[in-house]
């Protein structure tokens, strides 16, 4: 395939092969399966071709996609609830990742509030103030959602080390 | 913490490499000067993008039709898409699309059903904005020798319109139903494709259609039959060159079991 048209000075190729992955998994721990998530990620860097907008670093771009990309898959999840959709009632649909094990099971079992941070905060290595700044939440917020969030998985985790 | 253990749950959410070719196709359609929003989306047809990209060209073209104000149709992320390997889900599935499907088993020439894919899609206007969304559904039958032939289905847009629809090849009624079958030629092209004299001419003369986002050139020639029954619009997608006495066929076997 062709390179993409440049975009701000980086192909949008450049943009997606950076962010892609990263985008997905934010998107999966919402959406909870592989279908409607390539779809947020999808229309997430849609919005971004189409925005035009200029960023003022890498992490602002960073920023600027998690936030798109959350409130899509807010939207979608909004859209879901108006149709009074139920994915248990569709296993096909809603197939965990391969080998998924209740760890993985936990975190996307959690309050959607949760994802975003804990996903940058422990598998990109972001800092609190760094996660603060990408979701625009004061650094606070992302600090009590962290300790929210590893306390909701606690037992889980203790679980699985418990069996390790 | 030990992070290790949720590093390796999230390793185990990952994008599927045919996902990706997909929609890095459908970015860079999208990025193409002059390109209507329709043609930044696909279908998702079975991750065949570029068959994907035809049958979203077809379909748009029906719904103009049937509708009024719509300028384009196209992808649109909706909750509960997905792909089913049985028909035994269909009530499952029409109690989510909010339409009744027909669809057989086996067809009497011998393609049968592979599996079906609930799509999301949606109606725009000028501005893009999204007048109506909607689900679609994509059939795949196969036959052993032959490319899978499509039963896409969409409901009747009775939204105003303000395009007109392609002139069929052949029109027939079929046990009172109009059957609509078109031949039409597909040129999928790289991005930076420039149309040449040749194309513009073909375009002009119509059922010649260009379609951007391919890695090299590629032509094909596709058969389609739509008709509408029980408030859907249904399109039958063939590219083996099977002839239009078989689409017919095909579809008179819908139309007989949808009765």
């Amino acid at each position: 395939m062709a390179d993409l048209p440049t975009t701000g000075g980086r192909t949008v190729r450049d943009v997606y092969t950076q962010h892609a992955r990263m985008l997905y998994r934010i998107a999966y721990t919402y959406m909870k399966n592989s279908c409607d998530s390539e779809d947020a990620l999808q229309e997430c860097f849609l919005r971004y071709i189409r925005s035009g907008v200029s960023f003022a670093d890498p992490q602002h771009e960073k920023g600027w996609l998690i936030l798109t990309l959350t409130n899509i898959c807010r939207d979608m999840l909004r859209s879901r609830a108006r149709r009074h959709d139920s994915l248990e009632d569709h296993a096909e649909l809603t197939a965990a990742p391969p080998e998924t094990d209740r760890l993985t099971a936990a975190v996307l079992a959690l309050p959607d509030r949760y994802k975003a941070p804990l996903y940058l905060f422990y598998y990109e290595g972001y800092s609190v103030k760094e996660i603060a700044g990408m979701l625009h939440q004061p650094v606070n917020t992302v600090k009590t959602r962290l300790a929210r969030a590893r306390k909701l998985l606690k037992n889980e985790w203790e679980e699985q080390f418990d069996e390790g | 913490m030990r992070d290790k253990r949720l590093i390796d749950a999230y390793d185990r959410i990952d994008l599927d490499p045919l996902s990706e070719e997909r929609i890095l196709s459908v970015l860079t359609q999208a990025q193409l000067p002059g390109k209507e929003p329709t043609a930044m989306k696909t279908k998702k047809v079975f991750r065949a993008a570029l068959l994907a990209a035809v049958i979203c060209v077809f379909c748009a073209a029906t719904v103009f039709a049937i509708s009024g104000i719509i300028h384009s149709t196209g992808t649109y992320p909706m909750a509960g898409t997905g792909e089913y390997t049985s028909l035994n889900a269909l009530p499952e599935i029409e109690k989510r699309v909010g339409y009744e499907i027909t669809a057989p088993r086996a067809f009497s020439n011998g393609y049968a059903f592979g599996r079906c894919t609930v799509t999301g899609e949606a109606a725009f206007d000028e501005n893009n904005e999204v007048l109506r969304e909607y689900y679609g559904v994509v059939i795949a039958y196969e036959k052993p020798g032959a490319e899978t032939v499509t039963l896409n289905l969409s409901p009747v847009i009775t939204l105003p319109s303000a395009g007109e629809r392609p002139a069929p090849t052949l029109t027939r009624s079929v046990d009172g139903v109009e059957v609509r079958y078109s031949l039409d030629h597909y040129k999928l092209v790289p991005p930076d494709y420039e149309k040449t004299a040749g194309d513009l001419a073909a375009e002009a003369a119509g059922h010649y259609y260009i379609s951007f986002g391919s890695e090299s050139i590629e032509e094909h020639d596709y058969e389609f039959a739509s008709f509408v029954l029980n408030g859907a619009e249904y399109v039958i997608m063939d590219t083996n060159a099977d002839g239009a006495d078989a689409l017919f066929r095909m579809a008179a076997e819908v139309i007989a079991a949808g009765k």
